[in-house]
């Protein structure tokens, strides 16, 4: 929600300039699904115009059902990192809800190392996803041959933001746990 | 093979009782027992093959089109019209002004798939306005809590997209599956509150009767929501465009709504954009936490092992059912309703679908995504965790957390008198998606 800032921002410069990163990342990946948004209504209206008489040039977007793929595929990596960075991970509160500021801040700093492990295999892999499409013969989409490499290289920039992010909250989360325990959301 | 599967969940719920976020614990479990069973190699290349496709995926495509929808729906400026337009017809009642924002609610949660959305845009018109009138706090964050659930049961509804992709089925027919359920969910609330109000009079006291001409006015402000769902949901059932190309469609429409309508300007846009992005990143975390962790589970033999126990157990497919509906209701106190669907029906749905209910295999899947859609929603408004509760009572200052969970208590009976015709009656789920396919 909008009116819910989600946690307050960092104070150290670190955190800053990655929190900015990550939430420039996250605007270009909203207006991608946006410019998504406008060319899928777009290829609807040329669709269903192409069989008025006169206007048979007119047609759907070609290869919209791929762009939307890419594009979305895209887009969701580049949100990652925000999300991270404004802990808007959800997860079960039920057992730690009577746990002090301090011991939730050790459980955060668990889950933020696990993620930043997760993050680091996921880049990792993405980047070898890009080199075996590397080449003249390497993997395109089925319509316009757009080369997937640009997915794969894409999604893999995001989730380097993503490692950085990760480490970062598990600095902080350790920072809190030895500091003054976890802000209150 | 099997004990592995068991051990895996047993771990999984170890790493979400110490709050490790949702997504996160699935992909460390699904990840960890890959490696185990299959080796690390292996392991990997299963993640490079799945994390791209599990976000390029047309079929999911349609989340974050609607969660962007919803976003624009909150600064749409439509939830004061709502609210107006059905308290003009019932504003004159005892608790009327509560019945008002529970329809308010339904109108809403035809342009919103979220739950907590739902909930708090509304809140921000309906909150004042009860409080104004003199409505007990209990009754006014109750019913705009349990409002707030008609958000993710009227279609469109993010959790009920994903379980329409999670199990094979026809997303227009889920939603229209959903409606009457929907509907009856709202008609229950309002008699909830008209019982309420009988036994505490003071709780919700009579406004002002309004006059035809202002209803004709009221009715005429919301034209756009009714356009809206009507242009996507049927568009939609009539086969115009896919549900991805539908929630396009309705997100830019109401995208203009919300800058013509709302007076959205560039600032609100882009927070529109960021509170897409969180929600997106998010769902999408756990989509691709669930699907490795299914993954992995599907290598164990688990679930097909769980459905073939469960249907040589003797037991009446209908006391299963109830038992499955039960485990959603004590999840649905610790657990987001999206993680639970994710987590639970892969296990459920094979179970299920081996049980005889005198359905067909089509009508027996939406018939219990439906319910299971109901009654994980309650967990959104029982204690300790009901998110939609929380989002409330933080808006009204003033009245105690204890309160609210009171205030509750009608509509957690009414919900579970509709669960049970529902289950009694499927044909009020099945009928119309019969009628119309």
């Amino acid at each position: 929600m909008a009116e819910q800032p989600s946690g307050a921002g960092p104070a150290d410069p670190v955190g800053r300039i990655l929190r900015g990163a990550a939430t420039a990342l996250a605007v270009a990946g909203g207006l991608l699904l946006s410019a998504i948004m406008v060319m899928v209504v777009v290829s609807i209206v040329g669709r269903n115009l192409a069989g008025l008489p006169g206007l048979g040039w007119l047609g759907p977007v070609p290869g919209d059902f791929e762009l939307v793929e890419l594009g979305m595929a895209i887009a969701l990596f580049a949100f990652l990192p925000y999300c991270q960075i404004v802990r808007g991970n959800v997860a079960v509160d039920f057992f730690v809800a009577r746990a002090g500021p301090h011991t939730k801040a050790w459980f955060a700093a668990t889950g933020n190392v696990l993620y930043t492990i997760i993050a680091a295999l996921l880049a990792w892999q993405l980047f070898n996803g890009y080199l075996d499409r590397l080449g003249p013969y390497g993997e395109t989409t089925w319509i316009l041959g757009v080369p997937l490499k640009w997915g794969y290289l894409a999604a893999f920039i995001a989730t380097i933001l993503l490692v950085l992010v990760c480490a970062y909250t598990v600095v902080r989360s350790l920072r809190e746990a030895l500091g003054e325990g976890e802000p209150a959301r | 093979m099997v004990e592995l599967g068991f051990i895996a969940f047993v771990v999984l719920l170890l790493l979400l009782a110490l709050r490790i976020p949702i997504g996160v614990a699935m992909l460390t479990v699904g990840l960890g027992m890959y490696v185990y069973m299959r080796g690390t190699g292996t392991t990997l290349a299963y993640l490079k093959n799945t994390s791209f496709s599990a976000f390029a995926d047309y079929g999911l495509s349609v989340v974050p089109l609607f969660l962007l929808m919803g976003q624009f729906a909150t600064r749409a400026g439509m939830s004061k019209a709502l609210f107006n337009a059905a308290n003009v017809f019932l504003g004159h009642r005892r608790g009327g002004m509560a019945m008002a924002s529970v329809g308010a609610c339904a109108g809403f949660g035809a342009i919103c798939g979220s739950s907590l959305a739902t909930a708090a845009t509304m809140a921000q018109v309906a909150l004042p306005e009860m409080r104004r009138f003199g409505y007990s706090g209990a009754l006014s964050t109750g019913t705009l809590a349990a409002g707030g659930t008609l958000g993710i049961l009227i279609p469109p509804s993010v959790v009920l997209v994903i379980y329409a992709i999670l199990t094979e089925q026809n997303i227009a027919k889920m939603f229209v599956a959903a409606l009457i359920p929907g509907i009856l969910a709202a008609v229950g609330y309002v008699i909830a509150i008209a019982i309420y109000v009988r036994f505490n009079p003071e709780a919700g006291p009579t406004g002002e009767r309004s006059g035809a001409a202002a209803r004709l006015a009221a009715i005429r402000e919301i034209w756009p929501v009714v356009g809206i769902f009507l242009l996507v949901i049927g568009g939609i059932y009539a086969g115009w465009f896919t549900p991805t190309e539908g929630a396009a469609v309705g997100a830019l429409a109401t995208l203009l709504l919300a800058v013509f309508h709302g007076g959205m300007r560039l600032d609100g846009f882009v927070d529109c954009l960021k509170g897409t992005a969180e929600a997106s990143a998010m769902i999408f975390l756990i989509i691709l936490g669930a699907k490795i962790f299914n993954g992995m589970l599907a290598l164990t033999q688990m679930p097909q092992s769980a459905a073939l126990l469960i249907g040589e157990s003797g037991l009446a497919p209908l006391a299963i059912l109830v038992i499955m509906l039960l485990i959603y209701l004590v999840l649905g106190c610790m657990m987001d309703s999206l993680s639970m669907i994710l987590l639970t029906v892969p296990i459920f749905f094979p179970i299920v679908m081996a049980l005889d209910f005198g359905l067909t295999p089509e009508e027996t899947a939406i018939w219990f995504g439906i319910l299971a859609l109901i009654v994980v929603e309650v967990g959104l408004i029982t204690p300790p965790v009901g998110m939609n509760v929380f989002i409330i009572n933080s808006l009204a200052r003033d009245v105690p957390m204890l309160d609210s969970f009171r205030g509750v208590l009608p509509f957690l009976l009414s919900d579970a008198v509709r669960v049970v015709i529902l289950v009694a009656f499927p044909v009020i789920t099945l009928g119309l998606v019969g009628l119309l396919w």
